[in-house]
């Protein structure tokens, strides 16, 4: 085995490799970030829900009863969580990710392993939280009558789309944080307009129809709606919208790659 | 065979960034550049000056060597050991490494205080580059060397601090790669861990690995390393066997700086002058000479807890004494004040054994700031054993050492008893 070490970056395969070969860490690294957040706590993995259930019960209230939105079929609650459930992941999956590597800041001085696994790492956790939230949901889709046929397995690329867009994104922010410390405050604010940017509390048959496609650039929009038709299997889902969806969270996937790849060398100098 | 490490033509760069105090740059200050870059004035990136932290390093590491790194302060010992183990990018030249690396920068790197021994032996164990099958076969032998078995599914913040340190250190003694990299991890622990920590660093050395040791405990680099690399403001001054390297270091030491004259503090203490000399006619510091260390300052304004004093350190950087003026008055500390204070301090004859050592001179205000500090001397002096006793019978030291002190043993009380 021979490393060679210049001031040029790893190639994309060599990066890959490495990655590869340190999946333990990744495991391990995502174990440390659920362990250590329900240390202590009273209700421990109850918290992955309980946000998005008041949320839920609060827009349902609000939005559902009040302004009466339309939900197109489905109970305003189970929409929204649905909605929420994704949306949920991709939140907190930026979030954690984008503060990530700034966070480890010690590991990144004393030791080297390939830097993206600690994002990764936070994508990984944030998506075994979503899976608790998920088997939550079944729940409730039962309880109002909605059990999983085989368009629950449209589940499958909704959340394909959310983990692309998700590392891209995070792992993007996670670099230019160590950077731009500036990003810590963009990122929350990002999140704030993608949550109303995306079918939440309203259905995308709110949004006028010559701005569908423009609409269906916000990855979460697309995959919102697939993830809605997994759970309920009521609404109809627009396959193009939900293509133009697919390609954007890939192109975010790669942007991140990219920019990461041109951060991550000096980030022991600069954090 | 070929080496285990080459390197070539190394050099990093640092930028020191005049302007900003920070060493990461926000989107204001990124995009105020580019907004002068295209106004036109192109030296708007231009805003710090540059500075070779390791330049035109190049030396070689033959398999199963085990080779300490030396040098002062800010030589570039650290920088090299980063460069090696990837953490920071080399800025030219290319390094070659035969084998997998390990390395250890750090005692307890990943450790999680809210996680349990257990956990945090793998997670550790993963951060350092192993396998979780490999952590777990090593499992039982870590828990034993730590010393930890009862508390192994408690979170190591319950620890105590010896614990965790074991700990710590016993996951980063049981990584097991062709090339480890080490950086005073030693320094921890109590006197009978550290012992067991430089046995197990023997067991490497001798398995056949190969090491990089980098450390200011000169003692510890004797004891360990076969060769030396001594590195100078970024370069490699010399790389040999390691007597020869821990020699060019202490004589580095031996330009005799025997008095200082200047005007340095702040607005309340100056420190005018230092001074060591030997309190023999002929003023030659030798084993029996009495020796006195001289400070002379200003104080400007009335101090309430005045520190003022000195350290005394070996050749090899070592912290021999620290004497404060008031030792030997009962606390708490006189009130000074204004004036012009000189303060004598004398080691008395038969103390310092022949060698090298150097003076750092301490002012200050206790519990509130530090005014000079020199903390790796500005006094060097050499004290030489031309009458006393000891020179018929070099003490056969650890390599390259000497013993630190050589008092007066009473051999002149001693009777002989004939046998009849």
């Amino acid at each position: 085995m021979e490393l060679r070490i210049t001031s040029k970056r790893l190639s994309w395969s060599d990066s890959l490799r490495e990655l590869v070969a340190y999946r333990d860490l990744l495991w391990i690294l995502s174990y440390r970030e659920i362990s250590i957040r329900y240390k202590q706590t009273v209700i421990g993995i109850l918290w992955v829900v309980l946000q998005p259930l008041i949320m839920t019960v609060l827009m349902t209230v609000i939005f559902g009863l009040f302004a009466k939105i339309k939900s197109g079929g489905i109970p305003y609650a189970l929409f929204s969580f649905s909605g929420m459930t994704i949306m949920g992941f991709f939140t907190n999956a930026i979030t954690r990710a984008g503060l990530s590597v700034v966070a480890d800041e010690r590991l990144i001085t004393k030791v080297y392993f390939p830097r993206a696994t600690i994002p990764l790492a936070s994508i990984l956790s944030s998506g075994l939280d979503f899976l608790v939230s998920l088997v939550l949901l079944l729940l409730i889709a039962a309880w109002y009558g909605f059990f999983p046929g085989i368009y629950f397995l449209a589940v499958v690329p909704a959340s394909l789309i959310t983990v692309l867009v998700s590392s891209g994104l995070g792992t993007a922010f996670a670099g230019l944080t160590v950077r731009y410390r500036d990003f810590r405050y963009v990122v929350p604010f990002f999140m704030q307009l993608a949550f109303y940017a995306s079918p939440i509390i309203y259905p995308i048959s709110y949004i006028p129809k010559k701005y569908l496609y423009l609409y269906y650039l916000n990855p979460m929009a697309g995959a919102t709606e697939l993830f809605r038709y997994g759970i309920t299997g009521a609404i109809s889902v627009d396959l193009g919208g939900v293509a133009i969806s697919a390609l954007v969270a890939f192109l975010c996937f790669l942007a991140g790659g990219i920019i990461f790849r041109q951060v991550e060398q000096s980030f022991a100098d600069v954090i | 065979m070929k080496p285990a490490i080459s390197v070539h033509g190394l050099g990093k760069r640092y930028r020191i960034v005049h302007q900003t105090a920070k060493s990461y740059r926000t989107l204001r200050d990124e995009l105020v550049g580019v907004a002068k870059r295209l106004v036109g004035r192109g030296e708007a990136r231009q805003t710090g000056e540059e500075f070779w932290a390791l330049r035109d390093i190049d030396f070689e590491v033959q398999p199963g060597e085990i080779v300490g790194v030396i040098g002062r302060n800010g030589a570039g010992k650290s920088t090299l050991l980063k460069i090696l183990s990837r953490i920071s990018p080399p800025t030219v030249g290319e390094i070659v490494m035969r084998g997998r690396v390990g390395s250890l920068l750090e005692v307890g790197t990943g450790f999680h205080p809210e996680l349990t021994g257990r956990e945090n032996i793998y997670l550790s164990g993963a951060i350092l580059g192993m396998k979780r099958r490999e952590v777990a076969a090593k499992f039982d032998e870590i828990v034993a060397f730590a010393e930890v078995e009862k508390f192994i599914d408690t979170p190591v913040k319950r620890y105590s601090s010896g614990m965790y340190v074991r700990l710590a250190f016993a996951v980063a003694a049981h990584l097991e790669t062709e090339i480890l990299l080490v950086d005073e991890v030693l320094a921890v622990g109590d006197a009978s861990f550290q012992k067991k920590c430089m046995g197990r660093m023997k067991e490497v050395g001798a398995s056949g690995r190969t090491v990089l040791f980098v450390s200011h405990n000169m003692s510890a680099v004797a004891a360990l390393c076969t060769k030396g690399i001594f590195l100078v403001n970024g370069c490699v001054a010399h790389n040999g066997p390691i007597e020869e390297t821990l020699s060019r270091y202490s004589q580095t030491a031996t330009h005799e700086v025997l008095s200082w004259t200047g005007d340095e503090g702040d607005q309340d203490l100056r420190l005018k002058k230092t001074w060591v000399r030997s309190l023999r006619p002929s003023g030659e510091i030798t084993t029996s000479s009495p020796i006195e260390i001289g400070i002379e300052a200003e104080v400007k304004t009335e101090v309430d807890g005045l520190v003022l004093g000195f350290t005394l350190f070996s050749c090899y950087d070592t912290e021999l004494a620290f004497v404060l003026f008031d030792d030997a008055l009962p606390p708490p500390a006189p009130r000074v004040q204004p004036g012009l204070m000189i303060q004598k301090f004398v080691i008395p004859a038969n103390t310092l054994a022949e060698g090298n050592y150097a003076i750092g001179v301490d002012l200050g205000k206790h519990n509130v700031k530090a005014v000079v500090k020199n903390t790796h001397g500005t006094l060097k002096f050499e004290v030489t054993n031309s009458d006393g006793l000891g020179r018929r019978f070099i003490v056969p030291s650890v390599r390259g050492f000497t013993s630190l002190f050589r008092p007066l043993w009473n051999s002149h009380d001693a009777t002989t008893h004939l046998l009849k």
